[in-house]
């Protein structure tokens, strides 16, 4: 039977977990789900702030457009 | 692969992935002990996982580019997006435009974004870049000691940039790099573009680095020719690599190896056997 951990990794990487990570322990499984949690929310988070400051860069008749396009 | 080879595999994967979650390599230091195709599929699977979270808003990103100059663009992927949203741009571009843009950014941003970067997912935008722009970007990468980076693009270059590349890296960039390199299939192709006087260099630096299971390991993967050049360099090296081969040999146990030298230097068996002899 899957282990807690492994199960929590197994979900955030959608099922696709190798066979062979079964081999670390709980707290490795733990912590290695915790690293791919913390790289989406890294990414989701530079997307966020990213969003405003490209818009600062865009001449004003273009924003309209450009905001229109990226909702 | 020898059980050696097979951890430094698994270092170098270690570093790959490290590199993807933003983490250091010390980290997930507890990850070396699985076998490198295991870390391979993990990381691929971290990669899609990653790619796919922003599809929707970074799909949007690049077709609202469309509205912009490539100049412009390049304003904004460097001074807005940085190196890793850039990184997950790339691929989503139109290429003729990505190649534009990635014409007017600096070779270190650039250096930046290919660490970030998955090649698969912009082989067409890299495949088409300048070879001059690889050999400067290359260039970087060698001065950072990017190995791992390096050695994910070479499939993914055109003969002309892998030739603009080899031609910004020293000889221990170049063993570095090809011992990580993600296809092995691609290190034939990589060695034959170097120039002639090269792969004599390459062995002279796995002698001054220390670095023989890198060289002995890259035996298996080139093309007889190649590994003729590569076991004649060796011996003209001279006593001490000579030594330092074997030592690396007995070591390792590279019993495979050992049959790929004997092809070109028959006395690599009766060393072996004499030094067997002096150890009982």
């Amino acid at each position: 039977m899957a282990s807690d951990a492994f199960t929590a990794l197994s979900a955030q990487l959608r099922g696709h977990v190798p066979d062979g990570l079964r081999e670390l322990s709980e707290a490795e499984l733990s912590e290695l789900a915790a690293a791919v949690a913390a790289a989406r929310h890294r990414q989701a988070a530079a997307l966020a702030e990213a969003g405003e400051r490209a818009l600062s860069h865009i001449p004003r008749l273009l924003r309209g457009p450009v905001k229109r396009i990226v909702g | 692969m020898s059980r050696a080879a097979d951890l430094l595999q698994a270092h170098a994967e270690v570093m790959k992935l490290a590199r993807l979650l933003g983490r250091e390599p010390e980290e997930l230091a507890y990850l070396e002990q699985l076998p490198p195709d295991d870390l391979l599929a993990l990381r691929d699977s971290v990669t899609e996982t990653l790619y796919d979270a922003h599809g929707g808003s970074l799909g949007r990103l690049a077709a609202a580019s469309r509205l912009l100059p490539a100049g412009l663009t390049a304003t904004i992927g460097q001074r807005a997006f940085g190196p890793l949203l850039s990184a997950r741009l790339a691929g989503l571009l139109d290429t003729d435009k990505a190649v534009d843009v990635a014409g007017r950014l600096p070779p270190p941003f650039l250096a930046d974004v290919a660490v970030e970067l998955d090649p698969r997912r912009a082989s067409d935008l890299i495949a088409s870049m300048a070879p001059a722009l690889i050999g400067r970007v290359t260039a970087e990468l060698v001065a950072r000691r990017e190995y791992v980076t390096m050695g994910r693009f070479v499939g993914h270059l055109s003969d002309a940039a892998i030739v603009a590349a080899l031609a910004a890296m020293d000889d221990e960039a170049v063993l570095q790099t090809a011992f990580v390199i993600e296809d092995r299939s691609q290190l034939s192709r990589l060695f034959a573009k170097l120039p002639k006087d090269r792969p004599a260099g390459v062995v002279a630096a796995a002698a001054a680095e220390g670095l023989w299971l890198e060289a002995l390991d890259l035996l298996n993967h080139l093309h007889t020719r190649q590994r003729k050049e590569m076991v004649l360099a060796a011996r003209a090296l001279g006593e001490p690599a000579r030594e330092a081969i074997l030592d690396t040999i007995i070591a390792h146990d590279l019993a495979d190896e050992v049959g790929l030298i004997a092809e070109h230097d028959d006395s690599i068996a009766e060393r072996l056997a004499q030094r067997q002899r002096q150890k009982t």
